[in-house]
Protein backbone atom coordinates (compact mmCIF):
# COMPACT_ATOMS: atom_id res chain seq x y z
CA UNK A 1 0.00 0.00 0.00
CA UNK A 2 1.18 3.07 -0.97
CA UNK A 3 0.59 7.22 -1.33
CA UNK A 4 -1.15 7.91 -4.21
CA UNK A 5 -0.50 10.93 -6.45
CA UNK A 6 -2.12 11.94 -9.62
CA UNK A 7 0.36 13.49 -11.37
CA UNK A 8 2.73 10.63 -11.45
CA UNK A 9 -0.09 8.57 -11.93
CA UNK A 10 -0.32 10.14 -15.44
CA UNK A 11 3.42 9.75 -15.52
CA UNK A 12 2.95 5.43 -15.31
CA UNK A 13 0.57 5.72 -18.48
CA UNK A 14 2.79 7.79 -20.10
CA UNK A 15 5.78 5.58 -19.42
CA UNK A 16 3.33 2.59 -20.61
CA UNK A 17 2.47 4.54 -24.07
CA UNK A 18 5.86 5.36 -24.69
CA UNK A 19 6.92 1.50 -23.96
CA UNK A 20 4.50 0.31 -26.38
CA UNK A 21 5.31 3.16 -29.26
CA UNK A 22 9.04 2.02 -28.73
CA UNK A 23 8.24 -1.59 -29.14
CA UNK A 24 6.03 -0.87 -32.04
CA UNK A 25 8.86 1.06 -33.86
CA UNK A 26 11.24 -2.05 -32.80
CA UNK A 27 8.17 -4.78 -34.87
CA UNK A 28 8.14 -2.49 -37.55
CA UNK A 29 12.17 -2.03 -38.04
CA UNK A 30 13.60 -5.51 -37.37
CA UNK A 31 10.39 -7.62 -37.60
CA UNK A 32 8.21 -9.27 -34.64
CA UNK A 33 10.26 -11.24 -31.79
CA UNK A 34 11.96 -13.88 -32.70
CA UNK A 35 10.76 -16.44 -30.10
CA UNK A 36 11.31 -19.54 -31.46
CA UNK A 37 15.40 -19.03 -31.44
CA UNK A 38 15.39 -18.97 -27.56
CA UNK A 39 14.40 -22.70 -27.04
CA UNK A 40 16.42 -24.50 -25.09
CA UNK A 41 19.30 -24.14 -24.40
CA UNK A 42 19.31 -20.80 -25.18
CA UNK A 43 16.60 -19.65 -22.87
CA UNK A 44 17.82 -21.82 -19.86
CA UNK A 45 20.83 -19.52 -20.17
CA UNK A 46 18.74 -16.28 -21.02
CA UNK A 47 16.94 -16.59 -17.62
CA UNK A 48 20.38 -17.87 -15.51
CA UNK A 49 21.46 -14.52 -16.33
CA UNK A 50 18.55 -12.90 -16.05
CA UNK A 51 18.55 -14.20 -12.45
CA UNK A 52 21.89 -13.49 -11.77
CA UNK A 53 21.35 -9.99 -13.24
CA UNK A 54 18.36 -9.50 -10.38
CA UNK A 55 20.29 -11.08 -7.90
CA UNK A 56 23.19 -8.69 -8.29
CA UNK A 57 20.72 -5.43 -9.06
CA UNK A 58 19.28 -6.90 -5.24
CA UNK A 59 22.39 -6.76 -3.20
CA UNK A 60 23.18 -3.55 -5.04
CA UNK A 61 26.12 -3.74 -6.98
CA UNK A 62 24.51 -2.39 -9.75
CA UNK A 63 22.83 1.07 -10.15
CA UNK A 64 21.25 1.99 -7.47
CA UNK A 65 19.04 3.81 -9.24
CA UNK A 66 17.72 1.06 -11.01
CA UNK A 67 17.03 -0.75 -8.08
CA UNK A 68 15.88 1.71 -6.39
CA UNK A 69 13.05 2.42 -9.04
CA UNK A 70 11.96 -1.31 -10.17
CA UNK A 71 11.64 -1.83 -5.92
CA UNK A 72 9.27 1.17 -5.93
CA UNK A 73 5.57 1.61 -6.11
CA UNK A 74 5.76 3.56 -9.17
CA UNK A 75 7.13 0.25 -11.01
CA UNK A 76 4.51 -1.99 -9.41
CA UNK A 77 2.12 0.87 -11.00
CA UNK A 78 3.49 0.33 -14.51
CA UNK A 79 3.62 -3.62 -14.63
CA UNK A 80 0.10 -3.70 -13.73
CA UNK A 81 -0.88 -1.39 -16.00
CA UNK A 82 1.27 -2.71 -18.62
CA UNK A 83 -0.80 -6.11 -17.92
CA UNK A 84 -3.71 -4.26 -18.50
CA UNK A 85 -3.21 -2.91 -21.82
CA UNK A 86 -1.64 -6.22 -23.13
CA UNK A 87 -4.74 -7.91 -21.89
CA UNK A 88 -6.81 -5.18 -23.62
CA UNK A 89 -4.67 -5.63 -26.54
CA UNK A 90 -4.49 -9.41 -27.15
CA UNK A 91 -8.63 -9.11 -26.34
CA UNK A 92 -9.53 -7.03 -29.24
CA UNK A 93 -6.83 -7.66 -31.48
CA UNK A 94 -8.35 -10.32 -34.11
CA UNK A 95 -4.66 -11.33 -34.92
CA UNK A 96 -2.86 -11.44 -31.98
CA UNK A 97 0.94 -11.95 -31.78
CA UNK A 98 1.25 -12.78 -28.06
CA UNK A 99 4.89 -13.04 -28.55
CA UNK A 100 5.20 -9.36 -30.14
CA UNK A 101 7.90 -7.14 -28.60
CA UNK A 102 5.36 -5.18 -26.31
CA UNK A 103 4.17 -8.44 -24.75
CA UNK A 104 7.80 -9.67 -24.11
CA UNK A 105 8.55 -6.33 -22.96
CA UNK A 106 5.64 -5.98 -20.64
CA UNK A 107 6.15 -9.62 -19.57
CA UNK A 108 10.13 -8.87 -18.62
CA UNK A 109 9.68 -6.11 -16.93
CA UNK A 110 6.64 -7.13 -14.27
CA UNK A 111 8.81 -10.45 -13.70
CA UNK A 112 11.72 -8.28 -12.97
CA UNK A 113 10.02 -5.99 -10.59
CA UNK A 114 8.23 -8.83 -9.21
CA UNK A 115 11.43 -11.05 -8.77
CA UNK A 116 12.80 -8.34 -6.92
CA UNK A 117 9.97 -7.57 -4.45
CA UNK A 118 10.33 -11.21 -4.09
CA UNK A 119 14.08 -10.95 -3.50
CA UNK A 120 13.42 -8.23 -0.88
CA UNK A 121 9.99 -8.54 0.70
CA UNK A 122 9.83 -12.46 1.30
CA UNK A 123 10.92 -11.81 4.97
CA UNK A 124 10.12 -9.37 7.49
CA UNK A 125 12.62 -9.03 10.50
CA UNK A 126 12.63 -13.31 10.55
CA UNK A 127 9.40 -14.28 10.09
CA UNK A 128 8.22 -15.65 6.56
CA UNK A 129 4.98 -13.47 4.92
CA UNK A 130 3.63 -16.61 3.94
CA UNK A 131 0.50 -15.45 1.63
CA UNK A 132 3.14 -12.46 0.10
CA UNK A 133 5.38 -15.10 -0.84
CA UNK A 134 2.92 -17.48 -2.33
CA UNK A 135 0.90 -15.06 -4.14
CA UNK A 136 4.37 -13.13 -5.77
CA UNK A 137 6.92 -15.94 -5.66
CA UNK A 138 3.83 -18.06 -7.64
CA UNK A 139 3.09 -15.72 -10.06
CA UNK A 140 6.81 -15.04 -10.52
CA UNK A 141 7.28 -19.11 -11.56
CA UNK A 142 4.07 -18.97 -13.73
CA UNK A 143 4.83 -15.93 -15.49
CA UNK A 144 8.36 -16.96 -15.70
CA UNK A 145 7.20 -21.05 -17.53
CA UNK A 146 5.01 -19.15 -19.31
CA UNK A 147 7.57 -16.60 -20.91
CA UNK A 148 10.44 -18.58 -21.22
CA UNK A 149 9.43 -22.17 -21.38
CA UNK A 150 6.88 -21.07 -24.35
CA UNK A 151 9.17 -21.90 -26.94
CA UNK A 152 10.29 -25.57 -25.43
CA UNK A 153 6.78 -26.21 -25.79
CA UNK A 154 6.30 -29.51 -29.19
CA UNK A 155 3.28 -30.19 -30.34
CA UNK A 156 2.61 -32.28 -33.04
CA UNK A 157 -0.46 -34.41 -34.30
CA UNK A 158 -1.52 -37.63 -35.37
CA UNK A 159 -4.06 -39.44 -38.01
CA UNK A 160 -4.43 -42.72 -36.76
CA UNK A 161 -6.79 -45.08 -38.41
CA UNK A 162 -7.66 -47.75 -36.46
CA UNK A 163 -5.45 -50.62 -35.96
CA UNK A 164 -2.66 -49.64 -37.29
CA UNK A 165 0.54 -48.65 -35.41
CA UNK A 166 2.35 -44.97 -36.55
CA UNK A 167 5.43 -43.76 -35.34
CA UNK A 168 5.10 -40.52 -36.65
CA UNK A 169 3.37 -36.84 -37.14
CA UNK A 170 3.42 -33.76 -38.50
CA UNK A 171 4.02 -31.04 -36.39
CA UNK A 172 2.35 -27.30 -36.74
CA UNK A 173 4.26 -26.28 -39.79
CA UNK A 174 3.10 -29.77 -41.45
CA UNK A 175 6.55 -31.35 -41.50
CA UNK A 176 7.03 -34.64 -40.57
CA UNK A 177 7.87 -35.44 -37.44
CA UNK A 178 9.64 -38.99 -35.97
CA UNK A 179 7.47 -39.98 -32.48
CA UNK A 180 9.77 -41.89 -30.81
CA UNK A 181 7.66 -44.46 -29.77
CA UNK A 182 4.51 -46.27 -31.60
CA UNK A 183 0.56 -45.20 -31.27
CA UNK A 184 -2.77 -47.32 -33.02
CA UNK A 185 -5.99 -46.63 -32.26
CA UNK A 186 -7.54 -49.78 -30.93
CA UNK A 187 -11.69 -48.37 -30.68
CA UNK A 188 -13.54 -45.74 -31.39
CA UNK A 189 -16.95 -45.25 -29.62
CA UNK A 190 -19.73 -42.18 -29.86
CA UNK A 191 -22.72 -41.62 -28.43
CA UNK A 192 -25.20 -39.23 -29.76
CA UNK A 193 -28.44 -37.23 -28.59
CA UNK A 194 -31.70 -37.72 -30.19
CA UNK A 195 -30.76 -34.61 -32.16
CA UNK A 196 -27.83 -36.27 -33.63
CA UNK A 197 -25.53 -34.17 -31.91
CA UNK A 198 -22.50 -36.40 -30.28
CA UNK A 199 -23.33 -36.35 -26.51
CA UNK A 200 -19.57 -38.48 -25.80
CA UNK A 201 -16.88 -39.95 -27.47
CA UNK A 202 -14.08 -42.03 -26.85
CA UNK A 203 -10.84 -43.28 -28.11
CA UNK A 204 -8.96 -46.72 -26.99
CA UNK A 205 -5.22 -46.25 -28.01
CA UNK A 206 -2.02 -48.38 -27.28
CA UNK A 207 0.84 -46.05 -26.75
CA UNK A 208 4.26 -48.55 -26.83
CA UNK A 209 2.97 -51.49 -24.18
CA UNK A 210 0.67 -48.67 -22.01
CA UNK A 211 -3.39 -49.35 -22.93
CA UNK A 212 -5.81 -46.45 -22.45
CA UNK A 213 -8.39 -44.06 -23.40
CA UNK A 214 -8.77 -40.65 -24.69
CA UNK A 215 -11.60 -37.87 -24.16
CA UNK A 216 -12.31 -34.48 -24.47
CA UNK A 217 -10.85 -32.69 -21.45
CA UNK A 218 -9.41 -36.12 -20.37
CA UNK A 219 -5.63 -36.57 -21.65
CA UNK A 220 -3.73 -39.45 -22.05
CA UNK A 221 -0.65 -39.37 -19.62
CA UNK A 222 2.43 -40.68 -21.37
CA UNK A 223 5.49 -39.19 -19.34
CA UNK A 224 4.80 -37.03 -16.66
CA UNK A 225 5.60 -33.59 -19.25
CA UNK A 226 3.61 -34.78 -21.99
CA UNK A 227 0.16 -35.65 -23.06
CA UNK A 228 -2.10 -37.07 -25.76
CA UNK A 229 -5.26 -35.38 -26.67
CA UNK A 230 -8.08 -36.59 -28.75
CA UNK A 231 -9.06 -33.26 -31.18
CA UNK A 232 -10.79 -34.78 -33.93
CA UNK A 233 -12.25 -37.83 -35.53
CA UNK A 234 -14.37 -38.89 -38.42
CA UNK A 235 -16.94 -41.79 -38.51
CA UNK A 236 -17.52 -44.21 -42.10
CA UNK A 237 -20.87 -43.73 -43.41
CA UNK A 238 -22.14 -47.12 -42.24
CA UNK A 239 -20.70 -46.34 -38.36
CA UNK A 240 -17.04 -47.07 -38.15
CA UNK A 241 -14.27 -44.85 -37.61
CA UNK A 242 -12.47 -43.48 -40.37
CA UNK A 243 -9.79 -42.24 -38.28
CA UNK A 244 -9.22 -40.36 -34.85
CA UNK A 245 -6.81 -37.29 -34.98
CA UNK A 246 -4.63 -36.80 -32.13
CA UNK A 247 -2.36 -34.01 -30.36
CA UNK A 248 0.46 -34.77 -28.54
CA UNK A 249 2.11 -31.97 -26.40
CA UNK A 250 5.49 -32.17 -24.39
CA UNK A 251 5.47 -28.88 -22.47
CA UNK A 252 9.15 -29.49 -20.15
CA UNK A 253 8.62 -26.49 -18.18
CA UNK A 254 5.39 -28.43 -16.84
CA UNK A 255 6.50 -28.48 -13.22
CA UNK A 256 7.57 -25.03 -13.05
CA UNK A 257 4.04 -24.11 -14.02
CA UNK A 258 2.16 -25.75 -12.09
CA UNK A 259 4.58 -25.29 -9.09
CA UNK A 260 3.33 -21.64 -9.60
CA UNK A 261 -0.33 -22.56 -10.21
CA UNK A 262 -0.38 -24.34 -6.97
CA UNK A 263 1.36 -21.42 -5.37
CA UNK A 264 -0.97 -19.34 -6.16
CA UNK A 265 -4.36 -20.88 -5.26
CA UNK A 266 -3.00 -21.19 -1.89
CA UNK A 267 -1.57 -17.25 -1.41
CA UNK A 268 -5.37 -16.78 -3.00
CA UNK A 269 -6.99 -19.07 -0.71
CA UNK A 270 -4.86 -17.30 2.29
CA UNK A 271 -5.81 -14.00 1.06
CA UNK A 272 -10.28 -14.50 1.07
CA UNK A 273 -9.38 -16.11 4.74
CA UNK A 274 -7.07 -13.25 6.29
CA UNK A 275 -8.66 -10.44 4.14
CA UNK A 276 -7.14 -6.81 3.56
CA UNK A 277 -5.77 -7.06 7.79
CA UNK A 278 -3.93 -10.08 7.07
CA UNK A 279 -2.20 -8.90 3.74
CA UNK A 280 -1.49 -5.66 5.17
CA UNK A 281 0.60 -6.94 7.98
CA UNK B 1 -39.48 -27.62 -19.91
CA UNK B 2 -41.14 -27.43 -16.50
CA UNK B 3 -37.52 -25.69 -14.94
CA UNK B 4 -37.77 -22.52 -16.45
CA UNK B 5 -41.27 -22.05 -16.65
CA UNK B 6 -42.01 -22.11 -13.24
CA UNK B 7 -38.70 -19.93 -12.32
CA UNK B 8 -41.31 -16.93 -12.70
CA UNK B 9 -42.82 -17.91 -9.03
CA UNK B 10 -39.60 -18.52 -7.34
CA UNK B 11 -38.17 -15.34 -9.17
CA UNK B 12 -40.98 -13.21 -7.62
CA UNK B 13 -40.49 -14.88 -4.38
CA UNK B 14 -36.84 -14.63 -4.10
CA UNK B 15 -37.29 -10.84 -5.04
CA UNK B 16 -39.94 -10.04 -2.34
CA UNK B 17 -38.48 -11.74 0.19
CA UNK B 18 -35.33 -9.61 -0.54
CA UNK B 19 -37.05 -6.57 -1.17
CA UNK B 20 -38.68 -6.79 2.26
CA UNK B 21 -35.67 -7.50 4.12
CA UNK B 22 -34.30 -3.97 2.21
CA UNK B 23 -36.94 -2.54 3.56
CA UNK B 24 -36.37 -4.21 6.99
CA UNK B 25 -32.65 -2.79 6.72
CA UNK B 26 -33.95 0.47 6.42
CA UNK B 27 -36.08 0.66 9.37
CA UNK B 28 -34.53 1.87 12.55
CA UNK B 29 -35.49 -0.34 16.08
CA UNK B 30 -34.09 -3.48 16.15
CA UNK B 31 -35.03 -5.02 12.75
CA UNK B 32 -31.89 -6.16 12.10
CA UNK B 33 -32.18 -9.92 12.70
CA UNK B 34 -35.29 -9.93 10.71
CA UNK B 35 -33.60 -8.31 7.59
CA UNK B 36 -30.89 -10.95 7.62
CA UNK B 37 -33.41 -14.22 7.68
CA UNK B 38 -35.67 -12.41 4.85
CA UNK B 39 -32.19 -11.49 2.67
CA UNK B 40 -31.23 -15.67 3.40
CA UNK B 41 -35.02 -16.69 2.69
CA UNK B 42 -34.82 -15.06 -0.51
CA UNK B 43 -31.03 -16.90 -1.11
CA UNK B 44 -32.75 -19.77 -0.05
CA UNK B 45 -35.56 -19.77 -2.86
CA UNK B 46 -33.54 -19.25 -5.47
CA UNK B 47 -31.02 -22.31 -4.43
CA UNK B 48 -33.95 -24.11 -4.31
CA UNK B 49 -34.85 -23.52 -8.17
CA UNK B 50 -31.10 -24.04 -8.77
CA UNK B 51 -31.35 -27.28 -7.68
CA UNK B 52 -34.76 -28.41 -9.25
CA UNK B 53 -33.35 -27.35 -12.70
CA UNK B 54 -30.21 -28.92 -12.23
CA UNK B 55 -32.10 -32.32 -11.26
CA UNK B 56 -34.76 -31.33 -14.15
CA UNK B 57 -31.58 -30.63 -16.71
CA UNK B 58 -29.38 -33.64 -15.68
CA UNK B 59 -26.37 -31.23 -15.83
CA UNK B 60 -25.02 -28.41 -13.80
CA UNK B 61 -26.92 -25.34 -15.10
CA UNK B 62 -23.97 -23.30 -15.74
CA UNK B 63 -23.87 -23.54 -19.76
CA UNK B 64 -26.00 -20.89 -20.93
CA UNK B 65 -26.12 -16.68 -20.79
CA UNK B 66 -29.72 -17.63 -19.13
CA UNK B 67 -28.15 -20.06 -16.75
CA UNK B 68 -24.66 -17.83 -15.56
CA UNK B 69 -27.17 -15.06 -14.93
CA UNK B 70 -29.16 -17.45 -12.46
CA UNK B 71 -26.14 -18.07 -10.64
CA UNK B 72 -25.26 -14.09 -10.87
CA UNK B 73 -28.37 -13.51 -9.43
CA UNK B 74 -27.89 -15.47 -6.63
CA UNK B 75 -24.23 -15.17 -5.87
CA UNK B 76 -25.59 -11.23 -5.58
CA UNK B 77 -28.24 -12.04 -3.38
CA UNK B 78 -26.09 -14.16 -0.90
CA UNK B 79 -23.13 -11.54 -1.24
CA UNK B 80 -25.75 -8.63 -0.23
CA UNK B 81 -26.78 -11.01 2.89
CA UNK B 82 -23.51 -11.38 3.85
CA UNK B 83 -22.09 -8.18 3.21
CA UNK B 84 -25.08 -6.81 5.37
CA UNK B 85 -24.90 -9.50 8.23
CA UNK B 86 -21.54 -8.72 8.73
CA UNK B 87 -21.44 -4.90 8.38
CA UNK B 88 -24.61 -3.87 8.64
CA UNK B 89 -25.23 -1.41 5.32
CA UNK B 90 -28.73 -0.50 5.50
CA UNK B 91 -28.44 0.09 1.24
CA UNK B 92 -26.79 -2.88 0.37
CA UNK B 93 -30.01 -5.28 0.64
CA UNK B 94 -31.56 -2.55 -2.36
CA UNK B 95 -28.67 -2.64 -3.97
CA UNK B 96 -28.15 -6.22 -4.15
CA UNK B 97 -32.09 -7.14 -4.78
CA UNK B 98 -32.38 -4.34 -7.63
CA UNK B 99 -29.96 -5.87 -9.48
CA UNK B 100 -30.70 -9.70 -9.00
CA UNK B 101 -33.64 -8.62 -10.05
CA UNK B 102 -32.75 -7.30 -13.02
CA UNK B 103 -31.04 -10.34 -14.08
CA UNK B 104 -33.85 -12.48 -13.10
CA UNK B 105 -36.56 -10.14 -15.49
CA UNK B 106 -33.63 -10.60 -18.08
CA UNK B 107 -34.31 -14.45 -17.59
CA UNK B 108 -37.90 -14.25 -17.67
CA UNK B 109 -37.65 -12.41 -21.09
CA UNK B 110 -35.15 -13.88 -22.62
CA UNK B 111 -34.15 -17.49 -20.50
CA UNK B 112 -31.94 -18.91 -23.57
CA UNK B 113 -32.00 -22.57 -23.01
CA UNK B 114 -30.63 -25.36 -25.20
CA UNK B 115 -30.43 -29.23 -24.96
CA UNK B 116 -30.42 -30.77 -22.10
CA UNK B 117 -26.90 -32.58 -22.15
CA UNK B 118 -23.40 -30.81 -21.60
CA UNK B 119 -21.11 -30.70 -25.25
CA UNK B 120 -18.42 -32.89 -24.84
CA UNK B 121 -16.00 -29.88 -24.19
CA UNK B 122 -18.26 -28.61 -21.36
CA UNK B 123 -18.14 -32.23 -19.55
CA UNK B 124 -15.32 -32.26 -16.71
CA UNK B 125 -14.64 -31.93 -12.98
CA UNK B 126 -13.69 -28.85 -13.63
CA UNK B 127 -16.37 -27.02 -14.80
CA UNK B 128 -18.03 -26.25 -11.95
CA UNK B 129 -15.71 -25.09 -10.05
CA UNK B 130 -14.64 -23.11 -12.69
CA UNK B 131 -17.53 -21.45 -13.79
CA UNK B 132 -19.36 -21.15 -10.00
CA UNK B 133 -16.96 -19.53 -8.41
CA UNK B 134 -16.27 -16.83 -10.93
CA UNK B 135 -19.91 -16.26 -10.43
CA UNK B 136 -19.35 -15.74 -7.20
CA UNK B 137 -16.35 -13.52 -7.44
CA UNK B 138 -18.64 -11.41 -10.05
CA UNK B 139 -21.80 -10.91 -6.82
CA UNK B 140 -18.73 -9.79 -4.23
CA UNK B 141 -16.98 -7.60 -6.72
CA UNK B 142 -20.52 -6.09 -8.28
CA UNK B 143 -21.10 -5.53 -4.48
CA UNK B 144 -17.81 -4.04 -4.29
CA UNK B 145 -18.69 -2.02 -7.12
CA UNK B 146 -22.23 -0.27 -5.50
CA UNK B 147 -20.04 0.58 -2.33
CA UNK B 148 -17.54 2.38 -4.61
CA UNK B 149 -20.47 3.96 -6.11
CA UNK B 150 -21.99 5.26 -2.82
CA UNK B 151 -18.30 5.83 -1.87
CA UNK B 152 -17.97 8.50 -4.40
CA UNK B 153 -20.60 10.72 -3.30
CA UNK B 154 -20.58 9.72 0.54
CA UNK B 155 -17.08 8.32 1.61
CA UNK B 156 -16.70 7.27 5.16
CA UNK B 157 -13.88 4.56 6.91
CA UNK B 158 -16.29 2.20 7.18
CA UNK B 159 -17.56 2.62 3.44
CA UNK B 160 -14.06 2.40 2.85
CA UNK B 161 -13.22 -0.60 5.11
CA UNK B 162 -16.25 -2.42 3.66
CA UNK B 163 -15.17 -2.09 -0.04
CA UNK B 164 -11.33 -3.16 0.98
CA UNK B 165 -12.63 -6.60 2.88
CA UNK B 166 -15.36 -6.61 -0.69
CA UNK B 167 -12.18 -6.32 -3.45
CA UNK B 168 -9.87 -8.86 -1.35
CA UNK B 169 -12.65 -11.60 -1.41
CA UNK B 170 -14.01 -11.36 -4.70
CA UNK B 171 -10.13 -10.31 -6.08
CA UNK B 172 -8.95 -13.78 -4.10
CA UNK B 173 -11.83 -15.79 -5.84
CA UNK B 174 -11.40 -14.36 -9.04
CA UNK B 175 -7.94 -15.51 -9.18
CA UNK B 176 -8.94 -19.10 -7.99
CA UNK B 177 -11.21 -18.77 -11.02
CA UNK B 178 -8.63 -17.96 -13.15
CA UNK B 179 -6.18 -20.77 -12.00
CA UNK B 180 -8.75 -23.12 -12.34
CA UNK B 181 -9.77 -22.37 -15.23
CA UNK B 182 -5.87 -22.24 -16.32
CA UNK B 183 -5.65 -26.12 -15.38
CA UNK B 184 -8.93 -27.05 -16.76
CA UNK B 185 -7.36 -25.33 -20.10
CA UNK B 186 -4.18 -27.95 -19.86
CA UNK B 187 -6.77 -30.63 -19.77
CA UNK B 188 -8.77 -29.73 -22.26
CA UNK B 189 -6.06 -28.05 -25.04
CA UNK B 190 -3.32 -28.62 -23.74
CA UNK B 191 -2.11 -25.17 -22.73
CA UNK B 192 -2.78 -23.19 -19.59
CA UNK B 193 -2.43 -19.98 -21.24
CA UNK B 194 -3.10 -18.92 -25.00
CA UNK B 195 -4.27 -15.21 -24.46
CA UNK B 196 -7.30 -16.14 -26.21
CA UNK B 197 -9.55 -12.78 -25.82
CA UNK B 198 -11.39 -14.21 -23.03
CA UNK B 199 -8.48 -14.63 -21.12
CA UNK B 200 -6.72 -11.62 -22.41
CA UNK B 201 -9.84 -9.38 -20.60
CA UNK B 202 -9.81 -12.01 -17.80
CA UNK B 203 -5.66 -10.84 -17.37
CA UNK B 204 -6.74 -6.96 -18.06
CA UNK B 205 -9.43 -7.34 -15.36
CA UNK B 206 -7.43 -8.99 -12.84
CA UNK B 207 -4.64 -6.20 -13.08
CA UNK B 208 -7.43 -3.31 -12.91
CA UNK B 209 -8.40 -5.00 -9.30
CA UNK B 210 -4.80 -5.39 -8.57
CA UNK B 211 -4.64 -2.36 -9.16
CA UNK B 212 -6.59 -0.95 -6.73
CA UNK B 213 -5.51 -3.07 -4.24
CA UNK B 214 -2.09 -1.69 -4.31
CA UNK B 215 -3.53 2.17 -4.66
CA UNK B 216 -5.27 1.53 -1.78
CA UNK B 217 -7.45 4.01 -0.08
CA UNK B 218 -4.88 6.93 0.23
CA UNK B 219 -6.88 8.48 -2.69
CA UNK B 220 -10.29 7.46 -1.66
CA UNK B 221 -11.54 8.97 -5.87
CA UNK B 222 -9.21 7.43 -7.20
CA UNK B 223 -9.48 4.29 -5.95
CA UNK B 224 -13.25 4.32 -6.45
CA UNK B 225 -12.85 5.03 -9.87
CA UNK B 226 -10.82 2.39 -10.39
CA UNK B 227 -12.84 -0.18 -8.58
CA UNK B 228 -15.88 1.06 -11.37
CA UNK B 229 -13.17 0.44 -14.29
CA UNK B 230 -12.69 -2.59 -13.08
CA UNK B 231 -16.19 -3.73 -13.07
CA UNK B 232 -16.34 -2.63 -16.59
CA UNK B 233 -13.55 -4.34 -17.72
CA UNK B 234 -15.31 -7.83 -15.96
CA UNK B 235 -18.36 -7.31 -17.91
CA UNK B 236 -15.74 -6.94 -20.87
CA UNK B 237 -14.85 -10.35 -19.50
CA UNK B 238 -17.93 -11.91 -19.03
CA UNK B 239 -19.73 -11.00 -21.81
CA UNK B 240 -19.04 -8.18 -24.11
CA UNK B 241 -16.08 -9.74 -25.20
CA UNK B 242 -18.43 -11.80 -27.27
CA UNK B 243 -19.71 -9.10 -29.07
CA UNK B 244 -15.98 -7.77 -30.16
CA UNK B 245 -14.71 -9.14 -33.77
CA UNK B 246 -11.95 -11.06 -31.76
CA UNK B 247 -14.64 -13.06 -30.70
CA UNK B 248 -14.22 -14.93 -34.09
CA UNK B 249 -11.32 -16.91 -32.32
CA UNK B 250 -12.37 -17.61 -29.01
CA UNK B 251 -12.63 -21.10 -27.88
CA UNK B 252 -14.38 -19.94 -24.94
CA UNK B 253 -18.01 -19.04 -26.46
CA UNK B 254 -19.79 -22.36 -26.45
CA UNK B 255 -23.06 -21.16 -26.06
CA UNK B 256 -22.95 -18.98 -29.46
CA UNK B 257 -21.53 -21.60 -31.73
Amino acid sequence: MFKFDHRSFITDILSVGVAFLTTTLLALAIGEFPKDILSAPLNIVVLALWVLFMVELNRGRLSKKLLQYMLSQRATRVSLLLLVVVGILLGTDTTPTPSSWFVVFSLLFILTHLGLVVLRGCKVGKTLRLGFTLNHLGLWLAITSLLFGAPDIKRSRVVAPPHRALCEGYNMQGEVVYLGYDIELQGFEVEYLSSGAPSSFEARIRVDDKVGSVRVNDPFRRSFSELIYLVSYEMEPEGGCRYALFEIVREPWYPITITGIVMLLAGAVLMFINGPKGCKE
Amino acid sequence: MLGWNIFIWFAVAASLLSTLAAIMAWLRDGRRGVATALSLLSVVVLAVFVALLWIELQRPPLRTMGETRLWYSLCLLAAGAFTYYRWHYRWILSFSTLLASVFMVINILKPEIHDQTLMPALQSGWFVPHVTIYMFSYGILGCATLVALYGLFRPDSRVERASEKLLYSGLALFTIGMLTGSLWAKQAWGAYWSWDPKEAWAAATWGLYLLALHIGTTDKKSYYTLLIVAFLSLQMCWYGVNMLPSADRSIHTYNTR
